[in-house]
């Protein structure tokens, strides 16, 4: 049996919680109580740390996707099977910083919106094992009681940044100052780009939980934030994709697409419920372009569509194009472009104008 | 026994008060010639429909409405904007202990505070009326501009569509239907 002090019992149990091993209302309490820090962990705790951000971690990305077989690119060409049949084991480490320790010292010693001690890490100094714990912590803590200030550390570096935190959780990110952009670099490639995949079917989910929440919000101001965030990390994020060559990626943004646009899709889905009386019809027109993000990069898709038709068989890309091409075709992209491009029309105040 | 005087207050505010409008949106256009060839015939269409150029945008102006179209990227803006003065006025009595002394002022200056919040709610109520007018104004404008609109671009379309076809071959007959808006070209390759 391992004795540890009391902080790094509280620590330990933080970090259970980010890594869904401890339910909220064991965590709770020790969010709340600002424990002293000491000034060094002990060896028993720190291989406690090691082995659960080692064990856990691996078992959640298994458990969230990476079981799944399915194909992604590996150095241009699709593989299939799970994530450990498409990267080899060797190849999918992850590996942990002084920064992911000093996050949790911090994080038990403070509630999440305190702004003393700083605990502002360099962005570029964080491992992708870093970035990834502090996106477990970030759903954890977003699940915390909203006086514990978790929306502030959000506000903050490296949170306000973090770019896997952004596309799964736009909704986090409305009041992000806009000069802080989410960095998707670490997402595009090695074992961020596994974690990606991994974290598809949760991405997927997230979407069409976001899209059909639209339904339900009455202000326009609120739909109009909503929107803007989404719009900021879609147009980040699918720029990315491009860069990188990995439009297998955004195969989340296609299925969700394909769970939301079925037969029956119609503009109140997304704008049912907004009380547009009075508005200014610039500020309408900005609401529904708010409500319609999702369904307005379905066009981009379309783009890559076009771009994936037009690579011949002896080009760079074709292989991707190809896969890229077949997950168009499964989800039957050119007729959700269709439904989105309806809907959009529908809401377009000119071209929706009754007729004098 | 003691004895209260009435204070009064009184206010105007002469503002002027100014509200717009504006949407923007995409024309839709079939690329049947290069972009610049269509972008031509739609301003040329334009200009043949009232609209005058400024710069890169065609323009024109009607009951208050402004729609300018950019023919390259085919971008309509259309907007409206109104202002006038706004004159309001009011009164607010209280009561204080004395006539001329500090409870005086005191009463005073707060009935001015309170008089100030409520003329400025008047001003924020006309402003609001004078949006909603413009509004109003704009909303009524864009179905007739939706039906002009559509019939430029039909005639841009078809227009292209002449060329296009002239360019393939020798064009040996074509028909058009103003009622329907088809166009049947019959051209020998």
């Amino acid at each position: 049996m391992q004795i540890v002090s009391r902080f790094e019992a509280a620590l330990l149990r933080l970090l259970q919680y980010f890594l869904r091993g401890e339910p909220i209302e064991r965590a709770n309490p020790l969010i709340e109580a600002r424990l002293s820090p000491p000034k060094h962990l002990s060896e028993g705790a720190l291989r406690l740390i090691r082995d659960a951000l080692a064990k856990r971690c691996t078992y959640l990305l298994a458990q969230r996707g990476g079981w799944r077989d399915e194909r992604f690119l590996r150095h241009d060409r699709p593989k299939g099977g799970r994530l450990w049949q498409r990267t080899a084991p060797a190849d999918l480490g992850l590996r942990f910083s002084q920064a992911s320790l000093n996050f949790l010292v911090w994080i038990t010693s403070v509630r999440p919106g305190d702004k003393s001690p700083v605990w502002a890490p360099e962005p570029d100094s964080l491992t992708t094992g870093d970035l990834l714990l502090l996106f477990f912590a970030h759903e954890g803590l977003r699940e915390t009681s909203e006086t514990l200030g978790a929306a502030e550390l959000r506000k903050r570096s490296p949170y306000n940044e973090h770019a896997l935190c952004w596309l799964t959780y736009p909704e986090d990110f409305v009041r992000t100052p806009a000069e802080a952009s989410p960095r998707l670099q670490p997402w595009m490639s090695g074992v961020g780009s596994c974690i990606l995949e991994a974290l598809q079917p949760d991405l997927t989910q997230r979407w069409v939980l976001i899209e059909s929440s639209k339904e339900r919000i009455e202000k326009p101001e609120t739909m109009r934030l909503l929107g803007t965030a989404q719009d900021r990390i879609l147009n980040a994020f699918l720029l990315a994709c491009e860069q990188a060559k990995r439009r297998d990626l955004a195969r989340f943004l296609l299925r969700a697409a394909h769970l939301l646009l079925g037969p029956n899709a119609h503009a109140g889905m997304w704008t049912g419920s907004l009380q547009m009386t009075g508005q200014r019809l610039a500020d309408r027109a900005a609401t529904y372009q708010a409500a319609t993000t999702l369904l307005r990069h379905v066009d981009r898709l379309a783009g890559w569509a076009k771009w994936a038709r037009s690579q011949g068989r002896f080009d760079d890309d074709y292989i991707a194009a190809q896969l890229y091409l077949a997950d168009w075709e499964q989800y039957q992209g050119d007729l959700l472009q269709q439904r989105a491009q309806t809907i959009i029309r529908h809401l377009d105040p000119m071209k929706s104008a009754p007729s004098a | 026994m003691s004895r209260s005087y009435r204070i009064s207050v009184r206010e105007c505010v002469n503002r002027v008060i100014k509200a717009e409008d504006r949407i923007s949106t995409q024309l839709e256009i079939l690329e049947v010639l290069p972009a610049d060839q269509m972008a031509d015939l739609l301003a040329r269409e334009l200009e043949q429909d009232g609209y005058r150029r400024e710069g890169n945008l065609l323009v024109k102006e009607e009951d208050g409405v402004v729609v300018s179209i950019d023919a390259k990227t085919g971008e309509v803006t259309v907007s409206s904007e109104a202002s006038e003065g706004a004159k309001v006025e009011g009164e607010r009595v209280g009561r204080a202990y004395d006539d001329i002394g500090p409870h005086a002022g005191q009463v005073r200056e707060n009935l001015r505070q309170e008089l100030q919040r409520d003329l400025e709610k008047k001003v924020a109520e006309k402003t609001q009326e004078l949006q909603s007018k413009v509004t109003d104004r704009l909303e009524g404008k864009l179905g007739d501009l939706r039906q002009e609109l559509d019939r430029v671009v039909n005639r841009v379309t078809a227009e292209a569509l002449k060329r296009k076809a002239a360019s393939l071959g020798q064009i040996k007959e074509m028909t058009e239907d103003p009622q329907s808006g088809s166009l049947t070209i019959v051209v020998e390759v």
